[in-house]
């Protein structure tokens, strides 16, 4: 019990700290706020969850919620699911071992980012395919210009200039 | 009411039909006439399909449960502004209403333009007429919102509680009026296309229509965060959902068009660029409004049970087939007046920005329509969740948001390196300073990287900002607020289009702190009881049990604390809805505490008032809520009416129009 609470309060530590470095970058401010901690009153902070289970949570699909990830769901199923991620956690399984088993359970749909392998890479590789394609057809539009020639522009004969502004005539007047 | 409304659109049908054949035959033969009637007819049909809108709405406040669709989503004990809201709780009510804003915005446009425009109306009524008469015929044939039930059921089933919050009282609203209204500048376009006439003043027409619909879809989208960061539970605001996505979609691609019509104004290059983006845009809209209805894509079976998916893709087919047809038919008339100069110009930059923008666009979909190729080819049920668009969308917009500030100081044709130089010293100065800072504050080196890139943005619209007013102050002497007002009154279109720029950037503050150092916990509390999350302590009080007119409510109060100080209560909440216990919807309770929002969910609870909650601190959300409000009024401000001296515009669009004529 003591170990477990000391190695909240670290985590404590840890979090603070990060957290207290957002506000000081956003205000410009130093301000030790580090400062008194001690908690009055029965603590119960019984989180029933580890990091680790909360991240492997956060790789899954809750299968019977639209969009929402395991650790994010409020579902009874994802519920179990996050129990039985610290179950095995506690057992000694590994990360690949436990999203294997809810891949074998429920299809490669319940993780979130799909696995890089076999025709998945298509998935991965489409987004940069397409940005080096873009760059490659914008590259090419540019020589096209550079080699043309020069941005110099020809003058519109007068006579011709007359014509344009007769035939748009009452249409061609601007509002 | 059921009987006007349905013969309201029914006439609304058969005048649409009417006026595309009247104005085909007015613009061929050259009757005025004709053509006129054609006018009258989409103002009509605009109208009708206004009165049928109405009758819907008056049908749900007379609760005419006769009619299925309000049966089916409104109920007696509903408060009124929801029951109002209802009639785009499901889909025929919404394809009545984005009906309803394409033929009424239609309408004005070809009102406001009856003069300027006058070679283009027969094409712009004719492409109108087309989108709003395939609306029609899907409202009166598939789906149509004034079905009569057999029997008149006593109540109805009620609003999906979902859509009960006021969040969702605006969210479809705006974001359906974004697709719909898109169908102007698209008809614009194909009008264009058709006649030929691509000068300077279908841009500017074009331009400020887009501008319409780009706005009304960024707020749709911006109230839709807002919504989901209240309601859904999991912390955040964009869940990279296939429905959001979508959504996202042709807001992308329009903006990328709003820059790079930029160029085409001023320097008559990249026509067919242009047309092709207006075109993708509304292909997109057309896409996302049928694939929200359909259900297609998050559940890729339900594609065969809805009737309305196959009416959608055809006419999908058919707007791209046409609207590619005719951009390749126009190829020839379509080449740039002017060439690229230099690579550093401000021509460069929004090529550059496009190239993002449309990557950025072309990721997300890719993304969102592989699970579709992947079940159809492979037989494989997958998801693409955040991790894919945080991996992949996220570099992009780094470099969206470098470009933000590089963009503007490049000048046209081709820049001085020396002066960009001297131009980007205090920008990089700036960014230097935060990297130095982060790198020594925080953990996660590519939010420095990130806040670095936004600071350098961000100090570089400011010192446009400040050149600008400094520029007046030493010609007219004006005081300097007086100064800065005058600067965005004249020149809305360059500096209003910086607000939304700074708008972008602060949002990006809120984002990449909410991103990378959201804190999480979850705890079991009993009354009395505390946890701690982060600096944050939180003081569990107990259950509250409470009723509404339709809902039962559960409401957890939780004590906040920072530190040993206290700062807020919060209440979040859980509602059950009549009809629809086995989905009960939620209300979070967010404290705003410094610049964190402590963000409490009540998961679930025992009889004992034992309750499980889950408590986020998301830093700097607040900053996304600033930079919507900052992107509105930029928005705003640029719709302002610009006096714009007649005699100069004439000899700039000459050379243009001789080339086409």
């Amino acid at each position: 019990m003591t170990e477990r609470r000391w190695r909240a309060r670290v985590r404590w530590w840890r979090v603070t700290r990060s957290s207290a470095r957002v506000s000081l970058l956003v205000l410009g401010l130093v301000i030790v706020a580090l400062m008194g901690f001690s908690s009055s009153g029965p603590v119960r902070a019984e989180e029933a969850l580890s990091p680790e289970a909360l991240e492997i949570a956060n790789q899954l699909n809750c299968p019977v919620c639209q969009g929402q990830s395991v650790r994010d769901s409020n579902s009874e199923l994802a519920r179990q699911m996050r129990q039985l991620i610290q179950q095995k956690l506690e057992a000694g399984e590994s990360r690949e071992d436990i999203l294997q088993y809810f891949v074998d359970r429920y299809g490669v749909s319940v993780l979130r980012e799909p696995p890089r392998q076999g025709y998945f890479w298509i998935l991965w590789w489409g987004p940069l395919v397409g940005l080096v394609g873009g760059t490659l057809l914008l590259v090419l539009y540019l020589r096209r210009r550079d080699s043309a020639v020069g941005g110099v522009e020809e003058p519109v004969p007068s006579e011709e200039l007359r014509r344009v502004e007769q035939l748009l005539g009452p249409e061609g007047r601007v509002r | 009411m059921a009987q006007l409304g349905s013969g309201a659109l029914i006439l609304a049908l058969l005048l649409a039909v009417y006026g595309i054949g009247a104005s085909f035959l007015g613009v061929r033969r050259r009757v005025p006439e004709l053509l006129a009637s054609a006018y009258r007819a989409t103002y009509s049909v605009a109208f009708l399909i206004l009165v049928a809108l109405i009758a819907l709405v008056i049908s749900f406040l007379r609760h005419e449960f006769r009619l299925a669709y309000v049966a089916a989503r409104s109920s007696r004990d509903m408060p009124i502004q929801y029951v109002i809201a209802a009639f785009y709780g499901g889909q025929e009510g919404s394809l009545l209403y984005w009906a309803a804003v394409a033929s009424s915005l239609g309408a004005l446009a070809l009102y406001l333009h009856r003069h300027s425009d006058r070679a283009l109306l027969p094409y712009v009524t004719m492409t109108l007429l087309a989108i709003v008469t395939f609306f029609l015929l899907v409202l009166t044939i598939v789906a149509s919102p004034f079905r009569l039930l057999p029997v008149t059921p006593p109540d109805g089933a009620g609003l999906n509680p979902l859509l009960r919050d006021p969040g969702m009282m605006a969210h479809p609203p705006f974001l359906l009026a974004g697709y719909a209204s898109f169908t102007v500048p698209f008809a614009f376009a194909m009008a264009a296309l058709v006649t030929g006439r691509l000068g300077s003043d279908w841009l500017r027409a074009i331009r400020r229509w887009t501008l319409l619909a780009w706005a009304f879809l960024g707020i749709g989208l911006l109230i839709g965060a807002w919504w989901a960061y209240h309601v859904l539970g999991w912390g955040g605001y964009w869940g990279w959902d296939p429905v959001e996505n979508l959504a996202l979609l042709p807001w992308l691609t329009s903006t990328a068009f709003l820059h790079s019509v930029i160029v085409q104004e001023r320097r008559g290059m990249l026509k067919v660029w242009n047309l092709a983006l207006l075109l993708a845009t509304f292909a997109l809209c057309i896409f996302g409004t049928f694939i929200v209805r359909s259900g297609m894509l998050s559940s890729v079976h339900a594609f065969a049970v809805s009737t309305i998916g196959h009416w959608f893709l055809v006419y999908l087919a058919l707007v791209l087939i046409v609207g590619i047809g005719l951009l390749l038919y126009r190829l020839p008339g379509l080449q740039s007046e002017r060439q690229i100069e230099s690579v550093t110009s401000r021509e460069g930059g929004f090529l550059l920005n496009n190239l993002l923008l449309t990557a950025m666009a072309f990721a997300v979909f890719w993304g969102t329509t592989f699970p579709l190729f992947s079940e159809l080819f492979w037989g494989t049920r997958i998801t693409v969740g955040p991790p894919f668009y945080n991996r992949v969308v996220g570099p992009l917009l780094l470099g969206l948001l470098a470009f933000m500030g590089l963009g503007p100081l490049l000048a046209w044709r081709r820049t001085e390196i020396p002066l960009l130089l001297r131009n980007l010293r205090w920008p990089l100065v700036a960014a230097g300073v935060v990297a130095g800072f982060g790198v020594v504050l925080l953990d996660r080196w590519w939010a420095v990287v990130a806040y670095a890139v936004t600071v350098f943005a961000f100090a570089a619209t400011l010192q446009e900002y400040w050149r600008g007013i400094r520029a007046r102050r030493r010609n007219v002497r004006e005081a300097l607020p007086v100064a800065a007002w005058e600067l965005l009154r004249r020149n809305n279109r360059r500096y209003g289009g910086y607000l939304v720029h700074l708008a972008m950037l602060l949002m990006a503050v809120g984002i990449i702190a909410s991103n990378a150092f959201q804190l999480e916990r979850q705890f079991v509390l009993r009354p009395g009881e505390q946890g701690s999350v982060g600096p944050y302590t939180i003081v569990y009080r107990g259950l509250d049990d409470r009723r509404t007119r339709d809902a039962e409510v559960v409401a957890a109060k939780v004590d906040v604390y920072r530190g040993e100080r206290y700062a807020a209560t919060v209440e979040s909440y859980r509602f059950f809805y009549r009809n629809y216990e086995d989905q009960p919807t939620a209300r979070m309770g967010i404290a705003l505490v410094g610049l964190d929002d402590v963000y409490v969910v009540l998961d679930r609870w025992e009889d004992d008032d034992t309750a499980s909650i889950r408590v986020y601190v998301n830093p700097l959300v607040i900053w996304i809520w600033i930079g919507g409000a900052v992107f509105v009024l930029g928005t705003l401000t640029l719709f302002w009416p610009q006096p714009v001296p007649a005699p100069a515009r004439l000899p700039r669009t000459v050379p243009g129009m001789a080339r086409e004529a």
